[in-house]
């Protein structure tokens, strides 16, 4: 496994064998020159490459916040997981483009919804929390959709877990009352219940874990 | 080998001013949210927290060629593998143990940014002998020209074409630092030349 691993990462990263003519106007680096099909192969095998991507992902997305005027974080509240789901969509309707060009396009999904200045954190339960400005913003949209009595105030309070639970029940969803990912896929990206959006252009719905993970390091966490 | 401990150790340590916008304020993920003992543990381990942290500099400098006025590329002639021992030098020193990542990648990025290459540059294909080529930026092979004439090793034109009087002086420099006389740029040689003098 070792050696396979190794043999493939010296294929993709030896410096001119992926850097072949990419002639941008900005030069992509390591796996970002590798094909949307390498990376849905890799994704699919779960193997060193992705997690080459899977850094990729990351370190882009957070060169993005520190030069990104306006921004604080490109996404406030999506895990490593959705991300990598996201791209793979992406990467499946375009499979000879370089990777990078499909992250770049989940940053333009993402950008209308970003967080544009830091905000305080509220616990969601042990161990993790999430952006104060993303509980409102999911309780304002609870409001909208008609559900009852929902505080905006920020905190994930009584009132805000149980009208996460009804929505949760209304649309189908695992009934855990916490805004996991499914439930702000649901919510923020698209839902097909109320398809006012144009969906990106594959779901990874069926993918995403229900437990979010926290940007983990942990290899088996995936 | 490592390349790296060739360089100056305190190459990374003095960052104070970035040349980019780096903003004091924005969101790390992943990887780079760990601290450089994590990066040294996976680094000698090679596992697959080790590819996380080497896939996260490479996306990390995309975004910074991408997000950086008047820059194509932050590394240009350095291999993934030179990165990712620079930042074991830089993450090695005591005082640096408990930086996070991101950190220490916006540290190496400082101390490249002098060197980058500004905008697109065509490519040329160097022979690394038994059937190996390389690519090198002209922008880069004019560099390693300036560098060798600046040092007395190369009377030619500054041209960026890598001709055999560039490989005689790239094979001089070699000699002079008692380094293997390759005649073609490789990390080492390139690491030697132009890292060590920025």
């Amino acid at each position: 496994m070792k050696r396979t691993a190794g043999i493939l990462m010296a294929a993709l990263l030896m410096p001119g064998a992926a850097q072949a003519a990419f002639e941008g106007r900005w030069a992509l680096k390591g796996v970002g020159t590798a094909s949307c099909q390498q990376y849905v192969d890799a994704r699919k095998n779960a193997d060193a490459a992705y997690y080459q991507f899977g850094g990729w992902i990351n370190g882009y997305f957070s060169a993005f916040n520190q030069f990104t005027d306006e921004t604080y974080d490109i996404a406030p509240w999506q895990g490593t997981e959705l991300l990598a789901g996201l791209v793979e969509g992406y990467c499946q309707k375009n499979p000879k483009q370089p990777f990078a060009t499909s992250v770049i396009a989940v940053v333009k999904l993402l950008m209308p919804q970003r967080l544009v200045v830091d905000t305080q954190r509220v616990a969601v339960e042990p161990g993790r929390s999430m952006y104060k400005e993303v509980v409102q913003r999911l309780q304002y949209k609870l409001d909208r959709l008609g559900f009852a009595d929902v505080p905006q105030n920020g905190v994930l309070d009584k009132a805000t877990r149980a009208a996460i639970l009804q929505y949760q029940q209304q649309k189908d969803l695992e009934q855990s009352g916490l805004p996991d990912q499914q439930t702000l896929f649901r919510l923020f990206i698209y839902d097909p219940d109320n398809p006012v959006k144009k969906p990106p252009p594959s779901l990874p719905a069926a993918r995403l874990e229900s437990k979010p993970e926290e940007p983990s390091l942990d290899p088996s966490a995936r | 080998m490592r390349i790296a401990s060739l360089l100056i150790l305190s190459l990374l340590v003095a960052a104070p001013a970035y040349a980019s916008d780096k903003k004091n304020n924005a969101a790390i993920k992943g990887a780079g949210l760990a601290n450089c003992e994590q990066y040294l543990k996976a680094n000698e381990e090679k596992n697959k927290v080790f590819h996380q942290f080497a896939g996260w500099a490479n996306g990390f400098f995309t975004g910074y060629n991408i997000g950086t006025p008047e820059t194509y590329d932050i590394a240009p002639w350095q291999s993934p593998g030179l990165i990712m021992d620079l930042l074991v030098k830089h993450c090695e020193l005591k005082s640096n143990r408990k930086q996070r990542f991101a950190d220490a990648m916006l540290a190496l990025a400082n101390t490249l940014h002098k060197q980058r290459v500004k905008e697109l540059s065509e490519r040329v294909a160097v022979d690394f002998g038994e059937g190996r080529q390389r690519l090198f930026y002209k922008d880069v092979i004019r560099k390693i020209q300036y560098s060798l004439a600046k040092q007395g090793h190369y009377g030619g034109p500054v041209s960026g074409s890598f001709s055999k009087e560039t490989a005689d002086a790239v094979r001089a420099f070699q000699r002079a630092r008692l380094i293997p006389e390759t005649g073609v740029p490789d990390q080492r040689t390139l690491s030697l030349l132009l890292l060590a003098a920025s």
